[in-house]
């Protein structure tokens, strides 16, 4: 008889079920356990807004130009032109110094003076030519910078007989505030007939 | 017991989502600075200026044990930026002061630079403001200075640049 072969597939029939409740089961668990953790870290995340952990603040300041302006040396001013004799030629001498300060503040701090002069007479009004040394006669030389401070360079003007007024020096264009100062040398030109006597004019200079 | 099995699973999810909910807050820490340009003044070159910011702020809640403050700023620049158009970070210096404003009650309090003669340059960051001990939350105001010397070679013109204030 195979009636306990019966019972076995019964039996085995029995196991059959319960391996597939058991899988059935595990899948629940783990399904249940995979939602908790996302909701888990749906909350866990969610926070507070971030806050302000760096600020910027902007600033402004501004920084004033000054002027450019030109001193000379004072009168009145005996130019050392030595013992000049009657006929002699040319009488030298140098006028002292002369300095621009550049205190604009400029991004090109160029500038260039201008050097003007009357005539120099000696004796009462009216001279006569021979009392009188004319502006054509006068030459002018600034010669190399003597002191220079801050940025860019002097650059030193010639100007011969018949060429004043006209440039005296210039300075080229760099950034800052600087100072140049020169000793200008001035040439009279004298006439074979010039009358002896001390002379006296005035020289100007102007800068812009 | 098919049936108990699936609720039982069903009860373990929910006990985890509630476990995970009443989980403890975090510190939290925040700076505000004044917003609005500031105006640092007007001088000739080669002078110094010295101006107060505005008020700066940090707020920290009680789990926030300690924080820094530091600052650091951008070269001011005017026109378009060329070499002689800018005043270099380095120039601009900054001393905090003592606190100003301040809430929270055994909170340890530490100026970055508590008068003028402390002033930092800030060619690089600095230290601001400092708490170097507090179990309590806590507002912290300074109304920095800053500093600015006006190099020789500069040039006249409107300058402007950024200060930042951060924390941690």
């Amino acid at each position: 008889m195979f009636s306990s072969g019966s019972r076995n597939r019964d039996r085995d029939i029995y196991q059959e079920r319960l391996g597939t409740d058991m899988r059935t089961r595990s899948k629940l668990a783990t399904i249940a356990l995979t939602t908790g953790l996302a909701l888990a870290g749906f909350t866990g995340i969610a926070g507070p807004a971030q806050a302000d952990v760096t600020g910027d603040t902007i600033a402004t300041f501004t920084i004033t130009g000054g002027v450019l302006a030109i001193t000379v040396p004072a009168s009145t001013v005996a130019l050392a032109t030595g013992t000049v004799n009657a006929g002699e030629a040319t009488a030298t001498g140098q006028l002292g110094a002369v300095t621009v300060a550049d205190g604009r503040g400029a991004l090109l701090n160029s500038w260039t003076t201008t050097v003007s002069s009357t005539a120099f007479i000696t004796g009462t009004a009216p001279d006569t030519a021979n009392e009188t040394v004319a502006v054509a006669n006068i030459a002018y030389s600034s010669g190399a910078a003597t002191a220079h401070t801050g940025l860019g360079a002097f650059v030193p003007g010639v100007l011969a007989n018949g060429s004043v007024p006209g440039t005296a020096g210039t300075h080229t264009g760099f950034a800052g505030n600087s100072s140049s100062t020169w000793n200008p040398t001035l040439v009279f030109t004298l006439l074979s007939s010039q009358v002896a006597g001390t002379y006296s004019g005035t020289i100007t200079h102007a800068v812009a | 017991m098919k049936a108990g099995w699936r609720v039982a699973a069903v009860v373990g999810a929910t006990a985890f989502v509630v476990l995970i909910t009443s989980l403890p807050a975090h510190a939290t820490l925040s700076i505000s600075v004044p917003t609005s340009t500031v105006n640092l003044g007007s001088v000739a070159i080669g002078g110094t200026l010295s101006q107060q910011l505005g008020t700066v702020r940090v707020t920290a809640n009680g789990l926030t044990l300690l924080w820094t403050a530091t600052v650091a700023s951008t070269d001011f620049i005017t026109g378009s930026g060329t070499p002689a158009e800018k005043v270099v970070k380095g120039s601009i210096h900054y001393w905090s002061g003592p606190a100003t404003f301040t809430s929270g009650l055994g909170v340890t309090r530490v100026p970055g630079q508590v008068t003028a003669l402390q002033k930092v340059s800030l060619a690089g960051s600095q230290t601001a403001f400092r708490v170097i001990g507090s179990l309590v939350a806590s507002t912290t105001d300074w109304n920095p200075t800053i500093v600015t010397v006006i190099p020789a070679g500069a040039v006249a013109g409107t300058y402007t640049g950024t200060i930042t204030h951060s924390v941690a």
